[in-house]
């Protein structure tokens, strides 16, 4: 325990300091609590993030976009693809029934094209029979389609013109 | 010692709170003391027991709240896990299949070609109209605009779109430039749908060779049948997404695609224009004769390829009528040429001499003295017209066909040799076509053999054949006693468009070199100066023979009176011919096969030797045999 005494003596030292010493206003030291300029180096990382983010979805859906617009044109492609096919076959199928030799026919009659009387027989000349010393004369025929009875005649001349002509 | 208005160093504070740090030992900093002036304590009360218990209660539900929270949404995390992860496979079925759909994508059936890439027939893609009239509304103005496009009229539609019965086929075969506009007019509950459709674009050009398809795609008959699974496509199918209003999500085409494969083409040995004048002529003999049926074949010598094979009936009640024909001529339903067999008559001959040639009993001068007729148990056989008995050397017995020169010679062969030989030339087995119904013939039973077998046999009686047996049993005589299968088809065509050719035929020699060309030139005296006179072709030497055979009763051991099976086979130019051709008349009037049907024989040979750029033969006559050689000028055979 303290005595009190020295308590005693310890305030009226104090009370006679202030008594005899002139007043002195007291400088209020600088408290600081926040600092003036706060960091920038994690401003700027996000920002930098939130960029990025963004900058990623915008590119996402732009090729997302991009990606949905070349499906279209893809899908749209193939259907044309197939349509043109089938267009194809049918010109074919179409080209293939003007090529009946029953369809020549008809339409060789229609220009009043006729089968020949005639044909010419070539005779068969051995290869090694030097040239003009045939002796087998060229023989002319009837045309076989002629020769032969039957209403097929000018039909068989008209689909042999046409075989030729393939 | 307590320090009183000293405040430690900004480091000691903790950041941003305001509250003094855990106080850290540092050297003291000087500062201006400052003396405080302590406030009076307050007075002291007696000190209350206040109860804590408000700030407990929220601290508690707080906790329980926060238990909750977190109860709650590990809950959430254990039922995203189960979704997410565990059942992913499932849920992700469930959702494609709210937009999934799938398209079938079916393969075009195979095309058949000719030899020369001439289309036989064809599968064209098409669309089938279908209605679900359930979704319509308004089923007057949908067959207005349906009319024109499927050419239907619009009456007949309204009824059809007000069924409510959900499924309507409206019309099939629709053109796909048809179907495109209907797809465009996106008309309300009509769907398209695909399909194909064989086209034939020559008609019924070889019809029956050809075969019919099913209204499904398959092969019905023929060739069509017999290739099916060469020229079936393949069908896919096509999983794409879909908005619920049905329309299509980019991203669909990514699911799966299993396309489908059209079918591989066949190049068949078919001449098209062969085919076509082969047709022509028997058809007009047909008509000409009035015969119930006809076939004709024409085959290449070395290769055994068929060049045209013709089958047709009278009348209209074929596959298709034949143009330009007096009366009415039809593709026959089936393919005679290979799944008819008949008793050959004469031309069954071959088999005799060729044997009888080979063994050494005879040459084609060997001479044989010939009644018109014998007695044998019981039976009377007699050539085809009335003569004394005369001495005929071999060759003049095949010229001019006589039965009973020809039994002679067989009585000599023997019964097994003659058998023997039978086999020996392809009777009794299918050729290897493997043909959809092809026949192998009929045989005669050597176990029940009889006396008069060694007569009728060796005549073409007896045994039954097919034109195609009899046809290449005479093409191996012209292919120098090689007998060669026959092929109908040469090559595939794959994806790639090109052709692959199928395997050659196979050959065999069935009769020697040097009796070969005795046989020829004993078939050449047919058409020299025997019954084969009207299948001479001017400008070629011809080989060849003809046949009338009576048409057996079914099931009775007798004939139908006045009925025959007139026919020709031979081949041009002889001695080393390239072409072979039969032609078959069944029931024509007059009978002969010389008189019916070796003039088709020459009519098809000659278009057929031009049009392949044969040359002619040295000293061949070059005038056609006269029109008036009929069958009174002429020898005949009846057997």
């Amino acid at each position: 325990m303290t005595p009190a005494p020295a308590a005693a003596q310890r305030a009226a030292s104090v009370r006679a300091t202030r008594a005899t010493s002139p007043r002195v206003p007291a400088k209020r030291p600088s408290l600081r609590v926040l600092d003036a300029r706060p960091p920038r180096r994690g401003r700027l990382l996000r920002v930098l993030s939130v960029s990025l983010v963004a900058g990623s979805l915008l590119a996402v859906v732009v090729a997302h976009s991009m990606l949905a617009q070349g499906q279209v044109r893809l899908t749209s492609t193939q259907a044309q693809m197939t349509t043109e096919q089938a267009v194809h076959r049918q010109l074919l199928a179409a080209v293939a029934a003007a090529e009946d030799p029953a369809q020549i026919i008809a339409e060789a009659k229609k220009l009043n094209l006729v089968p020949p009387s005639y044909v010419k027989q070539l005779p068969a000349v051995p290869l090694n029979t030097p040239i003009g010393q045939s002796t087998t004369p060229s023989t002319t025929t009837p045309s076989p389609t002629t020769a032969a009875s039957g209403a097929s005649s000018s039909t068989v001349a008209a689909a042999q013109s046409a075989a030729a002509g393939r | 010692m307590r320090r009183v208005g000293t405040l430690p160093p900004a480091s000691h504070r903790a950041r941003g709170s305001g509250a003094w740090a855990t106080p850290v030992r540092h050297p003291p900093v000087r500062q201006p003391r400052r003396v405080h002036h302590r406030p009076p304590p307050p007075p002291v009360r007696a000190r209350r027991r206040v109860t804590p218990r408000p700030h407990a209660q929220i601290g508690g539900r707080l906790k329980v709240f926060r238990v909750l929270l977190v109860l709650l949404l590990m809950a959430v995390v254990a039922r995203l896990v189960a979704i997410q992860v565990l059942d992913s496979s499932h849920y992700t079925k469930l959702a494609a299949s709210e937009l999934s759909v799938t398209v079938a994508d079916p393969g075009l059936r195979g095309d058949v070609y000719d030899r020369n890439g001439a289309v036989l027939a064809i599968s064209v893609p098409t669309k089938t109209v279908v209605a679900d009239d359930f979704q319509i509304t308004q089923p007057a103005q949908e067959a207005r605009v349906l009319s024109p496009l499927v050419g239907v009229p619009a009456s007949v539609l309204v009824p059809q779109l007000s069924e409510h019965s959900g499924y309507v086929p409206l019309a099939t075969q629709v053109p796909s430039s048809t179907g495109d506009k209907l797809a465009a007019d996106n008309l309300p509950g009509i769907t398209l749908l695909d399909t194909s459709e064989r086209i034939d674009p020559d008609g019924s050009l070889a019809g029956p060779l050809l075969g019919q398809v099913h209204a499904s795609g398959s092969g019905a008959s023929g060739l069509e049948y017999q290739y099916n699974k060469l020229l079936s496509g393949q069908a896919g199918t096509q999983t794409v997404l879909e908005s619920p209003a049905g329309v299509d999500l980019p991203q669909g085409s990514a699911l799966t695609r299993s396309a489908g494969q059209n079918g591989t083409g066949i190049e068949l040995t078919i001449d098209q224009p062969l085919q076509y004048v082969t047709e022509s002529a028997l058809g007009a003999q047909i008509a000409a004769t009035g015969a119930q049926s006809g076939m004709a074949i024409v085959m290449d010598t070395r290769t055994g390829d068929i060049l045209a094979m013709a089958n047709l009936v009278r009348g209209n009640d074929g596959l298709g009528l034949v143009s330009g024909t007096s009366q009415p001529v039809s593709e026959a339903s089936s393919n005679l040429a290979l799944a008819q067999a008949y008793e050959p008559g004469s031309v069954f001959k071959l088999v005799t001499f060729s044997a009888a040639l080979q063994d050494g009993l005879i040459n084609p001068a060997t001479s044989f003295s010939v009644p018109d007729q014998i007695q044998l148990d019981g039976s009377t056989f007699h050539d085809a017209e009335p003569h004394p008995t005369e001495e005929l050397s071999a060759t003049q017995i095949l010229a001019q066909s006589s039965n009973i020169g020809t039994s002679e010679i067989a009585s000599e062969l023997g019964e097994s040799r003659l058998l023997a030989q039978v086999k020996n030339l392809g009777f009794g087995q299918t050729t290897g076509l493997d043909f959809p119904g092809e026949n192998p013939g009929v045989l005669a039973d050597a176990a029940q053999w009889e006396p008069t077998n060694l007569v009728s046999l060796p005549i073409g009686q007896v045994d039954a054949v097919t034109a195609m047996q009899m046809l290449d049993a005479y093409n191996a005589v012209a292919n120098g006693g090689v007998l060669v299968e026959p092929r109908l088809v040469r090559a595939t065509i794959g994806a790639d468009g090109k052709a692959r050719e199928t395997k050659r035929s196979a050959s065999f020699r069935v009769i020697s070199s040097s009796v070969d060309a005795e046989l020829t030139s004993m078939l050449e005296a047919v058409v020299d100066a025997g019954t084969g006179v009207s299948a001479a072709v001017p400008g070629y030497a011809v080989m060849g023979k003809t046949g009338t055979a009576q048409i057996p009763v079914t099931g009775k051991d007798a004939y139908v009176p006045g009925a025959f099976m007139a026919s020709f086979v031979g081949s041009a130019p002889a001695p080393h011919p390239v072409l072979s051709t039969i032609v078959v008349l069944d029931h024509p009037t007059p009978i002969y096969g010389g008189t019916v049907a070796a003039p088709v024989f020459s009519q098809i040979m000659s278009y057929a030797l031009h049009r392949y750029g044969i040359p002619t033969s040295p000293g061949a006559a070059s005038q056609a045999p006269s029109p008036a050689s009929g069958v009174a000028d002429q020898a005949q055979d009846v057997t």
